[in-house]
C-alpha cells in the first residue's frame, strides 16, 4: 500500500510519456470531426471523473452533487465573458476559485455525515444549485440558456474548429491527473487514505480530519469547475439542464466507479469505456433500449466488479501471471514423468 | 450631325442586341427551370430529434413527419433528387452537438433537420454551423436559433411570435368577447420554467407591458417535477383574472385543470401556447371540460378548414394521413409541422439550390414563396434572406387561435381563418359544469 | 382563514401521497441500509399497471390496485433476489449505484415497452369533491391519503406488536447480533424490501386517477421522498409519516406565499439545515448519521 503512489508515478512516467506524445499528435492524424468530437467528450468526462475521484475516491465521500461545481464553472466563465468581456481563460480561474470556496463550505458542512447521509446531503446541495440556476433568471437567463458568440476567437477560448478543444481537453485531463498524483504523494494523500480506512484511528493518530476533508472537497470542486468552463466554451451554449442537473452528477460519479474509484487512472479509464459505449449503444439501438442496457450494465458492474475496469485489469493480469506459473509447473512435472 | 447619327444608330443596335441577348438568356433560364434538372441530385438528410429522455414523447411525432416527407418525396421523384434519411438521438444539448457530429461525419449527412426542443437546437445549430452544414429547423420555437446563427432555415414559428400572438389575442379578440376593456383586463401568466415556457412567456410579457392591462400573477414552476399546482391555483383564485395564459406540457396542463376543479378555482378564459394544450392526450384527460380552452399555435391540418386548401395540398395531406394511419402512428401538431417543413425544404428549396452549401441553400430559400393554401398546415413559406437580421426565419409562420370544441381543436381567430364560432366565453363555472354532467 | 385552512388541507393531502412512498423507503433504508433510488420506479410500475388493467378491461382503478399490487410485490421479490441481496454488506458505492442502475433500467424499459406517451385514467370520480365547512377536499386524494395512513399504521403495528416485526427491528439495529439470535436475516430483507416496494406500487395505482402516467413520472417524487426519510429519521415509520405531512404543508404554504418556483427550494434548504444541525432527523436515533452503512 505504502509504495503504491511511487509505483504509480513510475508507471505513469513509463506509459504516460509516450502515451501523452501519441495523444498530442491525434488531431494531425484524426481529421474526422466525429471521432475527434467523441475524443474531446471522453477527455472532458475523464477529467470530471478524475476530479470527482479526489473527494469521492481518495477522501471516500460519495458525492452526487458535483454538477453544481460543473455549473458554477460553466456559468462563471460564460457570464464574465458575456457581461464584462473577460476572456474565459480568466473566467475559468474565477470559476475554479468560486467553486473551490463552495466545495470547502460543503466539505465543512458535511464533515460529520457518513454513508447515505453524505450522499443525500450532496444530492440536495446539487439540487439547490440547480433550482437557483433555473430561477435566478436575471443572472442565468434560466432555461433559455446562454449562448456564447460564434467565432469569439482564440483569445477568448472560442475556436471555430474542433482540434483546439482536443488540446484544451488534454490539458485539463493532465491537470486533474497531475493534481491527483501530487496529492497521493503528499502528506494529504496519506492522511486521506488513513481517514478512508478508519476515521477514528486516523483521528487518534493526529490526522487533521477537518483540514483534510475540506481540502479534498475544495480541490475536487475547483477542478470540476474548470471542466465546466471548458464545456461552456466547447459547446458554446449552456443551460441548467445540461450543466447543473442531477443526471450530470450521476454520470460523473458513474464513470469514476466504472473505471475504479480511489485509483489514479481508473476514473479516466472509465470515461474511455463509458462514453464511447454510450454513443455506440445510442446510435445502434436508439435512446430507450440503449439506456436500458446502460442501467443493466451499471448494476452488473457494481455488483460483479466493484473495483471497476482497473480492478478487472488487475485481476486479469494476476490470472495471466498465475496461469503462466501453473503452465510452467505442469510442463516441469510432465518433464519429470 | 452624321456623327451624332451614327452614334444614335450604334446605340439603337446596341439596344436591340441587348434585347435579343436578354430574351435568349431568359428563354434559356426558363428552359433550364422547365427541364427540372436541379444542380443537386442526391442528398443525405440527417434527422436530429430527442428519442430518449423527457422530450422523447412529443418528439416522436416530429421525427415521423420527417420520415414520411422523405418517403413521399422519393416515391414521387418529381425533381430527380434522391434523399436518404439518417437519424440520431439528441436527448439534451450536449447530445444535440454530438448528434450533429455523428450525422455529419459518421453518417455523411449533407443537411440536418431537427429538433423539436429549443435548448437542443440552440446547441446543435451552432455545432452544425461550425462544420459548415445547413440546418433546417422544423419544430423548435426559440427566437435565438435563427437570430444567433447563419445556417438555419426555420420553417416554423418563433417563440417570440407565438408568445406575442397569445397575449395579443387575450388583449384584443378575447377581451372583446369577454366584454372587458383592454385597460381593465386582468391577466395571469403561468408557465413552466423550461426553455419552452420561459421563451414564450418572455415574449408574452413584453406584449403585455405595451398595454394598459394589468398582470395580476406571474408564476413559473419546474416542468419535470411538478406534482402539485394547488398553491398556484389558490393564488390564481385570489387574483381573479379575466384570462390566464398557461404554457405547459401535458402532465402539468392536465394537473392544473384537475386541481382547478378540485379546488373550485374559476378561470373565465385560458389560453395555452402549444405544448400540452395542443395534445390529444390533454383533451382525453380532461374529457368534456376541455371544451372552450384556447390554444395559440401555428395552424395545422387538424385545426383549419382543409377544404379550402389547393388540390395539391389536399392530395399531400391525404398521403400524409394515409401513411400515418398505416403505421398506427398519431398525427399530432408536430407531425404536421415537421412533415410540411421537411416537404418545403425538399420540394421547394432543394431543386432551386446550386449546391448543398449553406450559402446556396439560404439563397434558394430566399426565392421560395409558398401560399398558405398550398400548405397542409395553412401557413405559407417565405424566408428572410441571408445577411438580414433573423435570416432563415419563415415570415409566413403566423399563429392562429384554436379552441377545443367537442374534442377537436378548431381555429376561431382571426376571423378570416376561423372554421368555428367561439364557444364557452366566458367558461362555465365548476358549479355549472357539474349541473351539466348531472343532467 | 378559510384560505389558510384550505392550504392546510392541500398540504396534508399532498403529504399523504408522499407518506406511503416514504414509509417503504425508510424501512428499506433502516433495515437493509440500502438507499433505494429505484423506489419511485415501482410507483411508476404501479401506475402503468393500473392504467393498463383499466384501459384493457375497464376494471375500476381502485379494484385494479388490488390486482396490480401483488404483481409489484412479486417483481420486488425478483429484484431483491437478483440485485438487492447481492448489495448487502457491499461498499456504499455498490449499494447506491446498483439501485440507480435499476432506476435507469426500469424507466427506460417502460419507455421502450410503452413509449413516452402520456396516459391518463379518467373516472367519474376524478373530479369529485367533498366540501366540509366550505373547504374543498378531492375524493381521490382523500382515498389515497386514508389508505396511506392506514397502511402506515398497520405497518407500525406489525413492527411493534408482532414477533416478526420485532425481528425486523432487531435486524435493523444490529444485523450480526440478530443473525446470532437465529433470525433469518435474508428472509427479513426479502420481505422488507418487497413489501416496501409493493406499497410504492399501490401508491402509484391509487394516484393513477389523479395524475398522468408516463415512464419518467417517478423522478418528480424520489428526491422529495428522500428528504422526508432523512427528516423523519432513518427507519422510523411514524417519523416518515410526520415528515411527509410536514413537507406537504411546507410545499403548499411556501408555494402560496413565495410562488411555486421557490417551494421546492424551501424544503431543500430546510433539509440541508437539518442535516447540519440535527442529522439524525426528528425521530431518528442519535448516531445513525455516522453509522458507516454496513
Amino acid at each position: 500500500m505504502g509504495n503504491e503512489p511511487a509505483n504509480e508515478l513510475r508507471v505513469s512516467l513509463l506509459v504516460g510519456l509516450p502515451l501523452a506524445a501519441a495523444l498530442v499528435a491525434v488531431p494531425t492524424f484524426v481529421s474526422d470531426v466525429f471521432w475527434l468530437g467523441l475524443g474531446i467528450t471522453v477527455l472532458m468526462w475523464a477529467a470530471l471523473a478524475t476530479a470527482w475521484n479526489i473527494s469521492g475516491g481518495l477522501a471516500g465521500g460519495l458525492s452526487l452533487g458535483h454538477a453544481a461545481y460543473f455549473g458554477v464553472g460553466a456559468y462563471t466563465a460564460t457570464l464574465l465573458f458575456l457581461r464584462f468581456g473577460i476572456s474565459p481563460y480568466f473566467g475559468l480561474l474565477a470559476g475554479a476559485v468560486l467553486a473551490g470556496a463552495l466545495g470547502a463550505a460543503i466539505g465543512a458542512i458535511t464533515l460529520r455525515l457518513r454513508g447515505p447521509f453524505f450522499v443525500l446531503a450532496t444530492l440536495a446541495f446539487g439540487i439547490v444549485v440547480h433550482i437557483a440556476a433555473v430561477n435566478w433568471r436575471d443572472l442565468t437567463r434560466g432555461a433559455a440558456g446562454l449562448l456564447l458568440p460564434f467565432g469569439g476567437g482564440a483569445r477568448n477560448m472560442l475556436f471555430a474548429g474542433v482540434a483546439p478543444y482536443w488540446y484544451l481537453g488534454l490539458g485539463l485531463l493532465a491537470l486533474t491527473l497531475g493534481v491527483t498524483l501530487a496529492i497521493r504523494r503528499s502528506p494529504l494523500g496519506y492522511y486521506l487514505v488513513a481517514l478512508r480506512e478508519d476515521e477514528d484511528a486516523a483521528r487518534a493518530l493526529g490526522v487533521k480530519v477537518v483540514r483534510c476533508k475540506v481540502a479534498a472537497s475544495a480541490i475536487s470542486a475547483a477542478l470540476t469547475a474548470c471542466a465546466g468552463a471548458f464545456y461552456a466554451t466547447y459547446i458554446q451554449y449552456i443551460d441548467p439542464s445540461s450543466t447543473t442537473q442531477f443526471e450530470i452528477s450521476v454520470q460523473i460519479a458513474l464513470i469514476a466507479i466504472v473505471g475504479g474509484i480511489g485509483t489514479t487512472f481508473g476514473p479516466a479509464l472509465g470515461a474511455l469505456v463509458v462514453v464511447p459505449l454510450g454513443e455506440i449503444l445510442r446510435a445502434s439501438l436508439g435512446g430507450g433500449p440503449a439506456l436500458m442496457l446502460y442501467g443493466l450494465m451499471l448494476i452488473v458492474i457494481v455488483l460483479a466488479a466493484p473495483n471497476g475496469v482497473i480492478g478487472l485489469l488487475q485481476r486479469l493480469l494476476s490470472m495471466m501471471r498465475s496461469g503462466a506459473r501453473r503452465r510452467a509447473t505442469t510442463r516441469r512435472s510432465r518433464g519429470h514423468a | 450631325m452624321s456623327r451624332r447619327n451614327s452614334t444614335a444608330s450604334t446605340r439603337r443596335q446596341f439596344r436591340v442586341a441587348t434585347l435579343v441577348l436578354t430574351l435568349a438568356a431568359s428563354l434559356m433560364v426558363g428552359q433550364l427551370a422547365m427541364a427540372a434538372e436541379p444542380a443537386v441530385t442526391s442528398l443525405r438528410l440527417g434527422a436530429l430529434f430527442p428519442q430518449s429522455g423527457d422530450l422523447a414523447f412529443g418528439a416522436a411525432d416530429a421525427l415521423q413527419g420527417v420520415q414520411i416527407a422523405v418517403e413521399l418525396f422519393n416515391e414521387t421523384n418529381e425533381h430527380g433528387i434522391t434523399v436518404e434519411l439518417v437519424t440520431a438521438d439528441a436527448p439534451n444539448p450536449a447530445g444535440g452537438a454530438a448528434g450533429v457530429r455523428q450525422l455529419v461525419t459518421a453518417n455523411r449527412a449533407d443537411v440536418i433537420i431537427g429538433t423539436y426542443a429549443s435548448a437542443i437546437a440552440s446547441a446543435a445549430a451552432p455545432a452544425a454551423e461550425r462544420l459548415g452544414i445547413p440546418y433546417v429547423e422544423s419544430t423548435a420555437f426559440a427566437e435565438g436559433i435563427t437570430r444567433n446563427t447563419g445556417n438555419v432555415i426555420r420553417t416554423t414559428i418563433s417563440s417570440g411570435a407565438l408568445g406575442a400572438a397569445a397575449m395579443d389575442f387575450v388583449l384584443t379578440g378575447l377581451a372583446e368577447r369577454l366584454e372587458v376593456a383592454e385597460a381593465d383586463m386582468r391577466v395571469a401568466l403561468v408557465y413552466t420554467d423550461d426553455e419552452f415556457g420561459v421563451s414564450i412567456a418572455d415574449a408574452a410579457l413584453a406584449r403585455l407591458n405595451e398595454s394598459p392591462a394589468t398582470l395580476v400573477l406571474q408564476e413559473s414552476y419546474p416542468a419535470a417535477t411538478t406534482r402539485d399546482l394547488s398553491s398556484v391555483l389558490l393564488r390564481l383564485g385570489q387574483t381573479e383574472p379575466h384570462a390566464v395564459v398557461h404554457i405547459a406540457q401535458v402532465p402539468d396542463a392536465t394537473l392544473l385543470w384537475r386541481q382547478a376543479q378540485q379546488l373550485d378555482v374559476y378561470m373565465p378564459a385560458v389560453v395555452g401556447a402549444g405544448g400540452g394544450y395542443g395534445q390529444a392526450q390533454f383533451a382525453a384527460a380532461l374529457g368534456p371540460n376541455v371544451n372552450g380552452i384556447f390554444n395559440v399555435v401555428p395552424p395545422t391540418s387538424g385545426s383549419i378548414n382543409t377544404e379550402a386548401l389547393s388540390p395539391e395540398a389536399q392530395e399531400l395531406l391525404r398521403e400524409l394521413r394515409e401513411r400515418v394511419a398505416e403505421r398506427g402512428w398519431n398525427q399530432g401538431n408536430y407531425t404536421d409541422w415537421a412533415f410540411m417543413g421537411a416537404w418545403v425544404f425538399l420540394d421547394e428549396i432543394l431543386p432551386r439550390a446550386n449546391s448543398l452549401s449553406v450559402d446556396d441553400l439560404m439563397a434558394a430559400a430566399a426565392e421560395v414563396e409558398v401560399d398558405a393554401l398550398d400548405s397542409i398546415t395553412g401557413f405559407g413559406f417565405e424566408f428572410i434572406p441571408a445577411g438580414e437580421p433573423n435570416s432563415g426565419q419563415n415570415l409566413r409562420a403566423i399563429p392562429v387561435v384554436q379552441q377545443w370544441q367537442e374534442g377537436t381543436l378548431d381555429v376561431v381567430y382571426p376571423e378570416e381563418l376561423a372554421v368555428s364560432e367561439f364557444i364557452n366565453v366566458p367558461l362555465p363555472t365548476w358549479g355549472e359544469r357539474t349541473e351539466q354532467i348531472g343532467d | 382563514m378559510q384560505l389558510a385552512l384550505q392550504i392546510l388541507v392541500n398540504g396534508l393531502l399532498l403529504g399523504g401521497l408522499y407518506a406511503l412512498l416514504a414509509v417503504g423507503l425508510t424501512l428499506i433504508f433502516g433495515v437493509l441500509r440500502v438507499v433505494n433510488f429505484a423506489h419511485a420506479e415501482f410507483m411508476m410500475l404501479g401506475m402503468f399497471g393500473v392504467y393498463w388493467v383499466w384501459h384493457l378491461t375497464g376494471l375500476d382503478p381502485y379494484l385494479a390496485v388490488l390486482v396490480v399490487t401483488p404483481l409489484v410485490l412479486l417483481f420486488g421479490i425478483v429484484c431483491d433476489r437478483l440485485i438487492i441481496q447481492r448489495t448487502i454488506g457491499a461498499p456504499e458505492v455498490t449499494v447506491v449505484f446498483a439501485t440507480l442502475g435499476l432506476s435507469i433500467f426500469l424507466q427506460n424499459a417502460a419507455l421502450t415497452l410503452w413509449t413516452a406517451d402520456i396516459r391518463s385514467v379518467t373516472t367519474a370520480y376524478s373530479g369529485m369533491v367533498l366540501t366540509p365547512f366550505g373547504l374543498r377536499v378531492s375524493v381521490p386524494m382523500l382515498i389515497s391519503f386514508t389508505v396511506a395512513m392506514l397502511a402506515a399504521a398497520g405497518l407500525w403495528l406489525v413492527l411493534t406488536r408482532t414477533l416478526y416485526g420485532k425481528a425486523i427491528q432487531a435486524v435493523a439495529q444490529n444485523r450480526e447480533a440478530a443473525a446470532l439470535m437465529g433470525i433469518d436475516v435474508r428472509r427479513i430483507y426479502l420481505w422488507t424490501f418487497s413489501v416496501a416496494v409493493a406499497a410504492a406500487g399501490a401508491m402509484g395505482g391509487l394516484i393513477a386517477p389523479l395524475f398522468t402516467v408516463y415512464p419518467r413520472v417517478g423522478i418528480s417524487y424520489i428526491v422529495t421522498v428522500f428528504v422526508i426519510v432523512v427528516l423523519g429519521g432513518l427507519g422510523s415509520v411514524p417519523g416518515a409519516v410526520l415528515a411527509a405531512l410536514l413537507i406537504g404543508l411546507i410545499e403548499a404554504a411556501a408555494g402560496f406565499l413565495f410562488g411555486a418556483a421557490w417551494a421546492e427550494l424551501s424544503y431543500f434548504l430546510i433539509f440541508l439545515a437539518v442535516l447540519i444541525a440535527r442529522p439524525q432527523g426528528f425521530f431518528g436515533r442519535r448516531g445513525a448519521e455516522v453509522f458507516a452503512g454496513r
